[in-house]
């Protein structure tokens, strides 16, 4: 009895295993993930009233600042690959900006060098990209808060804002970010 | 999680397979048969079967790829296989994977009437959608897709490790008709359920940004049981026992067989119509809500607010996200069979005997079956037709063919021998792809030792 079992018992194993051919299931360590997320970063909306303060313009520029922990997660610190910044900016204003877009990080050091967007006067359809390529910027991946500071620039023909002009500008980012899992 | 891994690649590898015991249904008497359907007949005066060998099945179907589509060693990149089985999946595609090992079954004539069976066995279920807009996001991103709805309300999940202890009656009417009973405890050890599911995430341009992320109408519920320690951490040895463990239930199975007349025989069961409550180890989580992000709005009024808490409170706000230990009740996947049998062919060697049954009686049948069971996804159907040949007393053979959602060439082959006073029984489904089963997109095995005394 005790062969029949050991009978049946290999051939039921000898019917399964050779039942698959030619798979490799080590095939799966091959597996490479590589996600691309687009994803709205920091906007903005001025209008002339806000740079003129008791009737004379700012001279110095407006910050805003703001935490980020994204890059705080294991995921992100191991596969993330690169992130490109796009900006577009509607500058309806007679007059021209310089935006300084920068990432510090817990010691309030720059993890990389400050984007400058130099938006020219009535510029309505600016737009410019910034890539960062994580293997020569490992400092970003230390990032922690981002700070977008605009900064009006001085009249080439002596005008003035007038805080009564309805006129806008709109500031918009977003970043293109790329993973790579293996 | 070591222990996982081998887990799943052991029930891989031993080809975990269908639930549709189709070949089984209506066999030759097998006592496993009653399993299929308590009413089924029996001619016998008791049975054992052979401890852990009595009752051995796996089952695992998948539909939209195959195996081979993605682990053929064919020298082409794994990565350009994936992309090719998300391409051809479909949104209602399923894996499906169902093992059963019998440790104990018996059963008894009790009387002229009426047959007792009583067992136990392991059973290891699993039931999952594919959900092909959320592994293209995960795989892909969302760049790509701007103003592409994915939908998440196709992520359906159910997986069940239990023993289930049993005891069914089968009751002889009539001439004509038997009907049967069987209860049924549950012990569920290990669970994990993710149904209901609902709501889209869309990215598209925005108005005053780039891109608007839209999370709409989001619902998800998950429960487990089994899977994780007090700190949250994996661990299967959180899992319950087997046989008589902390997360218990109830079911039972009915059936029948009605003799319309010497050669014709219809049938029908309704099995696990039952529950589990999980009540140990359990760790259940939720989400709902909706939110529409368009990214941080600075405002530069001076105040600097921290925009990026400010978006996490939103977010609980909107997508509120719970997590409970409470306990929770899973049904079991109701199962349903139904069948008609033409008998044909008389023996020339038996037909003047007078003490055996109808089905002894001829050499030949021929039927249908459906098949049915009650899925997370809804409702899943299988059609069988089927041949019977008797080639003695000795030895019976089954074929079928069956139609359903993994295949339209699906043939299966069983065949049931007795000797002295044992009853061997092997089944195999899909058998022209028995030499290639990676290329299936589907297999069953059964198989099958018990003493049977008449």
């Amino acid at each position: 009895m005790r062969k029949l079992y050991t009978m049946l018992m290999l051939s039921f194993l000898c019917v399964n295993i050779s039942c698959v051919k030619d798979v490799d299931f080590n095939q799966a360590d091959q597996l490479v993930l590589t996600p691309t997320l687009d994803v709205s970063l920091v906007n903005s909306s001025i209008t002339q009233n806000d740079l003129v303060v008791g009737g004379v313009e700012l001279s110095t520029p407006l910050r805003d600042s703001s935490s980020i922990t994204l890059l705080n997660s294991s995921v992100a610190r191991e596969n993330l690959e690169r992130v490109v910044l796009r900006f577009e900016i509607e500058n309806e204003f007679s007059r021209s900006f310089r935006i300084v877009f920068t990432f510090f990080d817990q010691s309030d050091m720059a993890t990389i060098n400050p984007i400058v967007l130099n938006v020219g006067a009535n510029q309505t359809n600016f737009t410019q990209e910034e890539e960062i390529i994580i293997a020569s910027n490992s400092d970003f991946l230390n990032s922690t808060r981002v700070e977008v500071s605009l900064e009006l620039l001085p009249s080439t023909d002596g005008s003035v804002l007038d805080a009564n002009d309805p006129r806008t500008f709109t500031f918009k980012s977003s970043g293109t970010i790329y993973f790579r899992t293996n | 999680m070591k222990k996982f891994y081998l887990v799943i690649s052991l029930l891989v590898c031993v080809k975990v397979g269908s639930q549709n015991k189709k070949v089984l249904y209506g066999f030759d008497k097998i006592p496993q048969g009653l399993l299929v359907n308590p009413g089924a007949e029996t001619n016998y005066k008791y049975h054992v079967g052979v401890p852990v060998l009595s009752g051995i099945s796996t089952d695992v179907g998948v539909s939209g790829f195959r195996i081979a589509d993605l682990f053929r060693d064919d020298n082409i990149n794994f990565n350009d296989k994936l992309d090719g089985v998300l391409t051809q999946l479909e949104n209602n595609d399923y894996v499906h994977i169902n093992s059963q090992i019998e440790v104990i079954n018996g059963g008894y004539q009790i009387n002229r009437r009426d047959y007792l069976t009583a067992g136990f066995y392991v059973e290891f279920d699993v039931f999952s959608t594919l959900p092909k807009d959320l592994f293209v996001l995960i795989k892909e991103g969302n760049a790509g897709f701007i103003n592409k709805s994915f939908d998440l309300s196709d992520a359906e999940f159910n997986a069940d490790l239990l023993g289930v202890l049993h005891v069914g009656l089968t009751r002889k009417m009539s001439d004509k008709l038997i009907v049967g009973g069987r209860l049924k405890i549950y012990s569920g050890s290990v669970n994990a359920t993710s149904t209901g599911n609902e709501g889209t995430f869309t990215t598209r341009q925005g108005a005053n940004s780039i891109y608007e992320h839209v999370f709409s109408n989001l619902q998800y519920s998950g429960y487990s049981s089994g899977l994780y320690d007090a700190d949250n951490e994996f661990d299967l040895d959180q899992r319950g026992g087997l046989f008589f463990g902390s997360n218990l239930g109830l079911g039972f199975d009915v059936g029948f067989t009605y003799r319309y007349n010497d050669q014709l025989e219809y049938s029908a069961s309704l099995l696990d119509v039952g529950f589990i409550s999980y009540s140990e180890n359990t760790r259940n989580q939720f989400l709902s809500g909706s939110y529409t992000f368009t990214g941080l709005e600075f405002q530069y009024d001076g105040t600097n607010p921290d925009y990026w808490q400010n978006l996490n409170d939103e977010l609980d706000a909107s997508l509120p996200r719970s997590e409970n230990k409470e306990s929770y009740t899973v049904l079991r996947p109701i199962k349903l069979y139904a069948g008609a049998k033409y008998s044909f062919g008389k023996s020339r060697s038996e037909q003047f005997c007078s003490d055996i049954s109808f089905n002894d009686y001829y050499d030949n049948a021929v039927g249908g079956q459906l098949y049915s069971v009650l899925t997370p996804a809804g409702p899943r159907f299988a059609l069988t037709g089927f041949y019977e040949r008797k080639f003695s007393k000795y030895l019976n053979t089954k074929v079928t063919y069956t139609v359903d959602d993994f295949s339209y060439s699906n043939f299966g082959l069983g065949v049931s021998t007795n000797f002295w006073k044992m009853n061997v029984y092997a089944i195999a489904d899909n058998i022209f792809r028995l030499t290639d089963i990676a290329n299936a997109n589907n297999a069953a095995f059964q198989f099958g030792i018990n003493f049977v005394i008449k």
